[in-house]
């Protein structure tokens, strides 16, 4: 007996799967590191709410499920402070690269590759309490795969190294992220992605551990080409969690306005606001976002990126 | 054979045939056939008035006269010049004659120009010379002329600069001309005296180096003045003055006006005033630090920055134009007392502590960590009244649950008695 919405009932498996996943992890000792910081400006000026609504590579990074509907290669550099009155800084590196024909139905809004593949490279650093550097680095192989226009399932795998100037904080990992991408209508799309949800990180003179794991659902609207909206929720394994909602006005195609809340849960309620906006020309981009928290954790950080967006 | 009436040519054209006859020599006098000639041409003498030649109108050599002589019999004379091909005449710029002439001497004059009346680049160039006519024809060697409308140039490297400190012994420089200096003059004057030197005439290389001591009566003066004088072959020239101040006299030492002994940022603006001086330089702890530009009314501004909690100590010296320094300012001490101070190892383990040093009582201490992601972890919290503060984390969060290895940042927060909010950020990495 044939069964029926194949494609349907995978998605909801991988939900499923996903959304299960914090559980089946609990107990272990997670480390912080290999957590998805590396978003461009867009991304952050959306306050995280574009597990749905990415477009570019950075899809690399946020869910590699979106790969899958890019309309063109792309490349997206970035470049942010991590935090305010530390010396740090962050950087990454992104291309996407659809493969072979379009598979697009002709009034698709987005691009829909059977296959995509993403590479990625970032780095962070801070200096430490007594003038030590300290940096991570890692490189990322991310592809995506739809099966069908309209649906498309992602993962990533990303190895870390960690250096600086003092014994027992080098440190190697590789984890894996999975991500799923699918649009229950021509102008809503839903969207999981799950980071490291398998992997390992271990510092010099210390036991291995699991790089710490966090899940997002998101659900976007693009109904109206002057308006993109997502509303998203993520825990993570330390036991937080966050609602997200983001809002992209484009009032002409080459301003795009952006502004998002991320809400803390658990474990303090707090809202982080941030703003940005971004400018596109021919299908390059320059895009601008900046948290604004109140009681700042991390203080005034921003981010730039640049790039190529079809 | 043919019948007689075909051998008889036509009426028509035998009347055709006879009108050519009479009027063809009338045609060629009048297209100018070739006179008759006696001797084929020779050609001798033939010379230029320059070997290099500047058409820039400065009055100096600015047009190329070429000389020749035509012998034999009258004969056509092609004269052309022609760009330079790997030292041999290349491709045609000018053709300055191409006439027919009697036997005798001649000049033409070329100024420059290709036959569009454009001026044509720096260069070499050949003079080629042809005759002819009907019993033979002459050619002459090619002759090379060097077209040069770029002045040379010359560079004074010994004093390098405007203002010198102590006497000047020695000044070095160069002159340079692509194509050959003819000749090049120094000459140093100040009011002790003067000093001329011919350094080439002519000179043999197209870059003529010099280095000239000065003499004492010369050097002590306040202004050296330094004449060059170069031209080159092509009549190009120039002539430069350079003039150098000497100053050795250092300035006095800045005078420093009150300043804080106590501060609680760590950046401490020092003012004053530092006459004759050009710039205040400011040393922190015996190491340069900072620098400022003494203002029109001698007054000046240096901000340090960057300085550790404690006491420490600056001096301060001032600069004149020709560098010279003054001594230093006596020593002078000042302590910064970090309102809001941490410590804490930068690789943390289970157990280490979080010190937080207050130069004044608070009213509340918080110590909050969190993720890179801005995810709170860990907070601890003390009332105030102690000036240090202990707190240990044993790499747990508020839930009691082991948190991973990795980086954290730690966040100080501080209420003064006063109500000012203090704040620190510093980073470390835990590992378990």
């Amino acid at each position: 007996m044939r069964r029926r919405f194949p494609v349907l009932r995978a998605a909801l498996s991988a939900l499923a799967l996903l959304s299960v996943a914090p559980s089946a992890r609990a107990g272990g000792v997670a480390s912080p590191v290999m957590q998805p910081l590396s978003v461009g400006a867009r991304t952050f000026a959306l306050a995280g709410a574009s597990v749905a609504l990415t477009q570019d590579a950075d899809a690399v990074f946020v869910n590699p499920a979106r790969l899958a509907f890019l309309r063109g290669a792309s490349v997206a550099a970035g470049y942010g402070r991590l935090v305010e009155g530390v010396p740090s800084d962050r950087g990454q590196l992104a291309a996407g690269f659809p493969l072979g024909e379009s598979i697009a139905a002709p009034f698709q809004k987005e691009g829909a590759h059977r296959w995509s593949l993403g590479v990625a490279l970032d780095y962070q650093r801070l200096e430490l309490s007594q003038g030590t550097d300290y940096g991570e680095a890692t490189a990322t192989l991310a592809a995506a795969l739809a099966p069908a226009n309209i649906v498309a399932f992602g993962a990533a795998v990303r190895g870390l190294r960690t250096s600086a100037d003092l014994d027992g904080l080098g440190a190697t990992g590789a984890a894996l992220d999975l991500g799923f991408s699918m649009a229950l209508a021509p102008y809503l799309e839903l969207a999981a992605a799950a980071h490291n949800v398998v992997g390992q990180v271990k510092y010099e003179d210390s036991d291995s551990e699991t790089p710490g794991f966090s899940a997002g659902f998101a659900l976007a609207l693009t109904r109206w080409r002057w308006l993109a909206a997502e509303a998203g929720y993520t825990t993570a394994y330390d036991g937080a969690s966050a609602v997200a909602g983001g809002l992209e006005l484009t009032p002409i195609p080459e301003l795009a306005l952006r502004g998002g809340v991320r809400y803390w849960l658990q474990p303090e309620a707090r809202a982080v606001p941030a703003l940005g906006l971004g400018i596109r020309y021919d299908g390059y981009f320059l895009d601008y976002g900046v948290q604004l928290e109140g009681d700042a954790a991390l203080g005034l950080v921003q981010r730039v990126s640049f790039g190529l967006r079809r | 054979m043919l019948p007689p009436e075909r051998r008889r040519l036509p009426l028509p054209l035998l009347r055709l045939l006879a009108l050519a006859a009479a009027t063809l020599p009338a045609l060629a006098a009048a297209v100018g056939t070739a006179p008759r000639v006696d001797a084929p041409p020779t050609l001798s003498g033939v010379g230029s008035d320059y070997a290099y030649f500047s058409p820039n109108l400065d009055g100096s050599q600015d047009t190329l006269h070429v000389f020749y002589g035509l012998g034999g019999d009258t004969a056509q004379v092609l004269v052309q010049v022609r760009a330079d091909s790997l030292g041999l005449p290349g491709k045609l710029r000018r053709t300055l004659r191409d006439d027919v002439f009697l036997p005798g001497p001649d000049t033409v004059r070329w100024e420059g120009r290709d036959d569009s009346g454009t001026r044509v680049l720096d260069g070499l160039y050949w003079i080629t010379l042809s005759a002819a006519n009907a019993l033979g024809s002459a050619e002459a060697d090619p002759l090379p002329v060097i077209l040069d409308i770029t002045n040379p140039d010359d560079a004074v490297t010994l004093p390098a600069r405007g203002y010198l400190s102590g006497l000047i012994h020695r000044v070095e420089g160069l002159g340079a001309d692509a194509n050959r200096l003819e000749s090049f003059e120094v000459s140093l004057s100040s009011l002790g005296g003067a000093l001329t030197t011919v350094l080439c005439q002519p000179c043999l290389t197209d870059t003529v180096r010099f280095g000239i001591d000065v003499p004492d009566s010369i050097a002590t003066a306040d202004t050296l003045t330094v004449r060059s004088s170069l031209r080159d072959n092509a009549g190009n020239e120039i002539n430069r003055v350079r003039l150098f101040v000497v100053d050795s006299l250092p300035p006095p030492p800045p005078a420093i006006a009150p300043y804080p002994e106590r501060i609680e940022r760590s950046e401490l603006v020092i003012t004053g005033a530092a006459a004759g001086a050009e710039s205040v330089l400011v040393s922190l702890d015996g190491s340069a630090s900072a620098a400022a530009r003494v203002q029109a009314g001698g007054s000046f501004a240096v901000a340090l920055r960057g300085f550790a909690p404690g006491p420490h100590a600056f001096s301060a010296v001032s600069q004149d134009r020709a560098l010279n320094r003054s001594r230093p300012t006596a020593p002078a001490a000042f302590t910064y007392e970090e309102p809001l101070g941490a410590t804490l190892p930068e690789r943390f383990r289970a157990g280490d502590f979080i010190q937080v040093n207050l130069a004044r009582p608070a009213r509340s201490v918080t110590v909050k960590i969190y993720t890179l992601s801005g995810r709170l972890v860990r907070s601890f919290a003390a009332a105030g009244g102690a000036l240090l503060h202990e707190f240990e984390w044993n790499l747990d969060d508020d839930d009691g649950r082991a948190v991973g290895s990795g980086p954290y940042v730690v966040r100080i927060l501080a209420e003064a008695d006063d109500g000012t909010p203090l704040e620190k950020r510093l980073a470390t990495v835990a590992t378990r």
